[in-house]
């Protein structure tokens, strides 16, 4: 009796069409609008592209460590900072106007930048030039006052240069766009309440003849409910694991190489969606269709607060209201998979199963107390 | 005797103020196609559901099948079947898998199940339907496709809870013509409805209800041998006076007598040869007339009597 009950349930919502909209179809529509905002993102952050300039100099007074300086940044390789188009002055000076290149340097007597408006390019180009200047004014002035400490000053000085240092716990390359496909996984995942929803509505007699139909069976309640959740879990994991599946196949994004964990993660993540739907269908008396508003605001808010619509809002939260990135499922789906990503221990993820565990059986145990009453004082 | 298929005493069933349910006592027959009749509101759909054992009431007692009824016993679930007033199917199932579906609930053994399944298709005229889905039936053949996933299963009683509402006439005398043949096939049926013309076509016995109250129990004729009125004269009289209407109303057996937009009513309680009295009358006294017919009591004239108000009010 549970496996046809099951095999119904499984039927009935590949079946309808607002589910499997929700479901599927808006998950890979949304990830596809992802992939298109965030890939040219991607490849910009990817490649550096050198500066195309104009260089003017004069044999008579010009700097020659500038022009030493500049012709290493120029060499061709992968550590290119600038591309010299030109070194004369009428033909830069068109090509600037014509924004062809990014500035025109003159080492003549000073060392100088002309540039054309205000970019992320001419703003190397300036603070390069600040930054040389200032470095030659130094050295100089070290160089005239005590020259005994001007080599104990160089060495602190290449010593220093980097105030950062880079600690990685594994050798995942993180791609910070990546939160948001992990957000649109716990979006798919928590959309398993409205499959949830339909099954509380269709074993409430208050609620739907349908139910008062199925309660006049001779079939064990808790027979039927069970037939129905399982069914719309496993709609749900399917719906999500096609979702993972197109986020990594199709559009190529890097979800790590734990598959394994990342498919626990879909079915508990389903688990919870689903019950959060079972839960709200079964307590109150409204009508469905304010039911399905209360779910669906829920799912947008839960997805909202783990960084579906803006990457760092789980940051923001964590900083300013940490208990509710403790029990927001939708921000327990972002971290386990960021944590997968990120660690090489599963300390973190399996705190966030464990949270997420913990919350479905609640949601559960509410349900079936609310739904197990065996008389209805009105219908 | 017929054993009791169904047997409340004294149910008491309250909504908050509202009384549904008012000391309501039933017993139905084996074999019976039980009519409950009365108007909107009156507890016909409430009175069911306690049967169902889906609503809970405030005093009283619920037997089917000689035993009380709650939700646990399955075992009498099992011979109760039920059509409910509004299609309750899914949308997502065909009609095949429909009524496989609620026919599943109660059959566990697959072949029986198809067989019963394929039974209560053809017994519906749906046939021809079978991998239909809900929304593409039309008003009538939902209607009937809701019927068949109430009594694919075969049971003993089967509840209809106004089942022709909203049903073209073809369809209508489908389903009741389908309710008398199941009844022949050995099935007790309940059958409410607020249209006295079907309870009257096809129901064995018959429960006038209102406001909770069941007011009167009988056949269709021990319910009519209740009231007073045995017949109504009407005729179409274009000018008749005051003096005559009196004088109508003193003949034998006459105890009402009503003009109206050039109509005339006489009521007259059960006697013989009314009507030759009255069209006697009307000759003497040179009295023009038209079209005359007499009608014999309707289900609507004994509930009519009994509340002081027209059933469909």
């Amino acid at each position: 009796m549970f496996v046809r009950l099951f095999q119904y349930k499984v039927k009935r919502l590949f079946r309808t069409k607002d589910e499997l909209f929700w479901c599927l179809v808006f998950p890979l529509i949304l990830g596809t609008f992802f992939y298109m905002s965030f890939g040219g993102f991607q490849d910009k952050q990817e490649t550096f592209q050198a500066i195309n300039i104009g260089y003017i100099t004069t044999e008579t007074g010009k700097d020659e460590d500038f022009d030493q300086v500049l012709m290493l940044l120029s060499k061709d390789g992968k550590d290119q900072i600038v591309r010299i188009k030109t070194t004369k002055e009428e033909e830069a000076k068109k090509l600037l106007l014509d924004k062809k290149i990014a500035g025109i340097i003159y080492n003549t007597l000073e060392v100088t930048l002309t540039v054309n408006g205000e970019g992320i390019n001419e703003s190397i180009l300036n603070s390069f030039l600040n930054q040389y200047i200032q470095k030659r004014e130094t050295f100089t002035k070290i160089a005239q006052i005590s020259p005994d400490k001007l080599n104990e000053v160089l060495e602190l000085e290449f010593k220093d240069s980097s105030y950062l240092q880079e600690i990685r716990f594994t050798n995942a390359s993180i791609d910070p766009m990546t939160s948001y496909y992990y957000a649109l996984i716990a979006m798919t995942c928590l959309y398993g309440c409205f499959a949830g929803l339909s099954s509380a509505i269709d074993i409430k007699a208050n609620m739907s003849t349908l139910a008062s139909r199925r309660l006049v069976a001779p079939t064990n309640k808790m027979k039927i409910i069970l037939g129905d959740f399982f069914g719309a879990v496993f709609v749900q994991f399917i719906c999500t694991l096609i979702t993972v599946c197109y986020i990594i196949f199709v559009l190529k994004v890097d979800m790590g190489q734990k598959i394994n964990y990342l498919m626990l993660t879909a079915f508990v993540g389903s688990l919870i969606g689903v019950t959060t739907g079972l839960f709200i269908g079964s307590i109150g008396r409204q009508s469905e269709n304010v039911k399905s508003a209360i779910v669906l605001a829920g799912t947008m808010v839960e997805c909202f607060l783990s960084g579906l619509m803006v990457g760092n809002m789980k940051d923001i939260v964590e900083r300013h209201a940490p208990i509710i990135n403790r029990i927001n499922p939708a921000t327990l789906i972002v971290d386990s998979l960021y944590s997968l990503d990120i660690y090489d221990t599963y300390d973190r993820y399996m705190r966030n199963m464990i949270s997420m565990l913990i919350l479905a059986t609640i949601l559960c145990i509410g349900s079936f107390l609310a739904i197990r009453r065996e008389r209805y004082a009105s219908i | 005797m017929s054993a009791a298929v169904i047997k409340i005493e004294n149910l008491v069933k309250r909504y908050h103020e509202l009384v549904a349910l008012d000391h309501f006592n039933l017993e139905i027959k084996e074999g019976e196609i039980f009519g409950l009749l009365g108007p909107n509101g009156s507890g016909k759909t409430t009175t069911i559901n306690c049967i169902l054992a889906l609503l809970s009431f405030d005093k009283g007692n619920v037997e089917v099948f000689g035993e009380e009824m709650a939700p646990n016993k399955y075992h009498l679930k099992q011979d109760i079947g039920i059509v409910f007033q509004n299609v309750a199917v899914f949308n997502e199932l065909t009609v095949y898998e429909n009524i496989e579906y609620f026919c599943g609930l109660y059959i566990k053994n697959k072949q029986t199940r198809k067989q019963y399944v394929e039974e209560a298709m053809e017994f519906v005229g749906l046939n021809d339907f079978k991998s239909f889905y809900p929304k593409k039936l039309s008003g009538g053949l939902l209607r009937r496709l809701n019927i068949a996933c109430g009594i694919a299963h075969k049971p003993k009683l089967i509840i209809m809870d106004e089942p022709t509402v909203a049903v073209d006439p073809q369809s209508r005398n489908k389903i009741l013509e389908g309710i008398v043949e199941l009844n022949k096939k050995g099935a007790t049926i309940i059958y409410t409805s607020h249209y006295m013309e079907e309870v009257e076509q096809i129901c064995t016995r018959i429960a006038i209800m209102d406001k909770g109250k069941n007011l009167a129990i009988g056949t269709k004729e021990e319910l009519k041998m209740m009231i007073k009125t045995g017949e109504t004269i009407n005729m179409e009289v274009l000018e008749i006076e005051d003096k005559n209407l009196e004088e109508i109303k003193k003949l034998p057996h006459v105890y009402q007598v009503e003009y109206k937009e050039n109509k005339l009513h006489i009521k007259c309680s059960k006697g013989k040869h009314n009507l030759i009295r009255v069209l006697d009358y009307m000759q003497t006294n040179q009295i023009a007339f038209g079209r005359v017919y007499a009608e014999l009591p309707t289900l609507n004239d004994v509930f009519l009597e009994i509340t002081g108000k027209e059933l469909r009010d």
